[in-house]
């Protein structure tokens, strides 16, 4: 690794270094934002294109977040995670997604109480759209392709192409 | 679970001294507004404003850091008001070429866009007290969401949303929270949370 390119990666992970390890051949644009305490794996070959806006990786104490080998992350994404999100390998997210596995707050009664959180899983190959949301619950099968600005909290079953909001899951004929 | 109980009522007390850094970021990025009393920007945070003087923030209200800045922008005409303990997370925006008018206690998600004009027409929008928008949710002109509303993430609010609501979808489609519950209920679903709540309908 270059110095210049030493340069660049302590630029873009400035104020978040010691909470992400990112492997020597991770390619990071732009900035990173780790804010959070808990463990954000990378995996091989991983892509962080943050050339637009900042990539959020935000794991709570105690949450994981897994980014296996492969995976694209576009810029703007932001991944919160209180308890653990996985993303397959060979994944895409697209700019501006948004991954939670947890709604932070009651839908009636005490607004601050947190309330539980469901793990999101995405297997291989997934494909996640621009401005799409994936809310607590998601288990995204093998190769599902969601669309742009979806909103999606359930299991697919591999191949699925999901698009819209409220979601409307198909399978590809 | 935690495993320093001591630490956390110590922060507790001293909640009023930890929160005076945001207390003055806020006070700087908002120079200009009619501001209340301890508005909050959080550590990082970063706002972009415009026209200052017809912006009114009440007491308590706070925004969020986050890797997009939250816009207040009001047009020469304009006016924006926010009610007390309003809280606004990260890249959430205001754009006003008549008004906006928000309430108490409501809850802004992240990128979340209220505006009072599109290309075509401009109509006030009137936001109530203790209404929960959602992640990237888009209100359009002239839309007024009454007290107590939900607002799922992603939605796109179109046509007004009557008090105790939750709206969802693009276009929104409301429906009541009690009748919501009483579906969960019939599912055998114990608690409300976001993802019973979109997983019934898609």
């Amino acid at each position: 690794m270059s110095l210049w390119a030493k340069a660049k990666r302590f630029w873009s992970l400035r104020g978040s270094r010691g909470r992400i390890m990112l492997a020597a051949d991770t390619v990071v644009v732009g900035r990173i934002l780790v804010p959070g305490k808990g463990l954000v794996r990378i995996g091989a070959g991983v892509r962080l294109d943050a050339s637009q806006a900042p990539i959020l990786l935000m794991a709570f104490p105690g949450a994981e977040i897994i980014l296996e080998d492969g995976v694209t992350i576009e810029s703007g994404a932001s991944i919160e995670a209180v308890r653990s999100v996985r993303i397959g390998a060979r994944s895409q997210l697209c700019a501006f997604s948004m991954i939670l596995d947890n709604s932070f707050h009651q839908l009636e009664g005490d607004r601050e109480v947190l309330p539980d959180s469901h793990p999101v899983v995405l297997e291989e190959d997934v494909l996640i759209g621009p401005r799409s949301i994936l809310l607590p619950g998601a288990h995204l099968g093998r190769g599902t392709r969601v669309g742009p600005c979806t909103v999606l909290s359930r299991r697919t079953p591999p191949g699925a192409v999901v698009v819209g909001h409220p979601a409307v899951i198909r399978m590809p004929t | 679970m935690n495993p320093r109980p001591w630490l956390d009522t110590l922060r507790r007390l001293a909640l009023p001294v930890i929160r005076i850094p945001s207390i003055i970021r806020a006070w700087v990025f908002l120079r200009g507004t009619r501001l209340g009393r301890r508005v909050r920007l959080l550590r990082g945070g970063r706002l972009w404003v415009e026209g200052e003087e017809r912006i009114t923030l009440s007491d308590l209200a706070w925004f969020n850091s986050g890797p997009i800045p939250t816009s207040l922008v009001c047009e020469p005409e304009g006016e924006i008001l926010i009610g007390v303990h309003t809280g606004f997370n990260y890249g959430a925006s205001l754009r006003a070429r008549r008004s906006i008018r928000i309430g108490e206690e409501c809850m802004f998600g992240a990128m979340a866009m209220v505006r009072d004009h599109d290309g075509h027409r401009t109509a006030p929008v009137v936001i109530g007290d203790r209404v929960w928008l959602g992640h990237g949710v888009v209100v359009e002109p002239g839309v007024t969401i009454g007290d107590d509303a939900v607002i799922s993430a992603g939605s796109v609010v179109v046509e007004d949303v009557p008090p105790r609501m939750i709206a969802m979808g693009n276009p929104a489609r409301c429906m009541p929270l009690k009748a919501l519950r009483r579906a969960q209920a019939a599912h055998g679903i114990e608690a409300p949370s976001e993802k019973e709540k979109t997983g019934a309908v898609s």
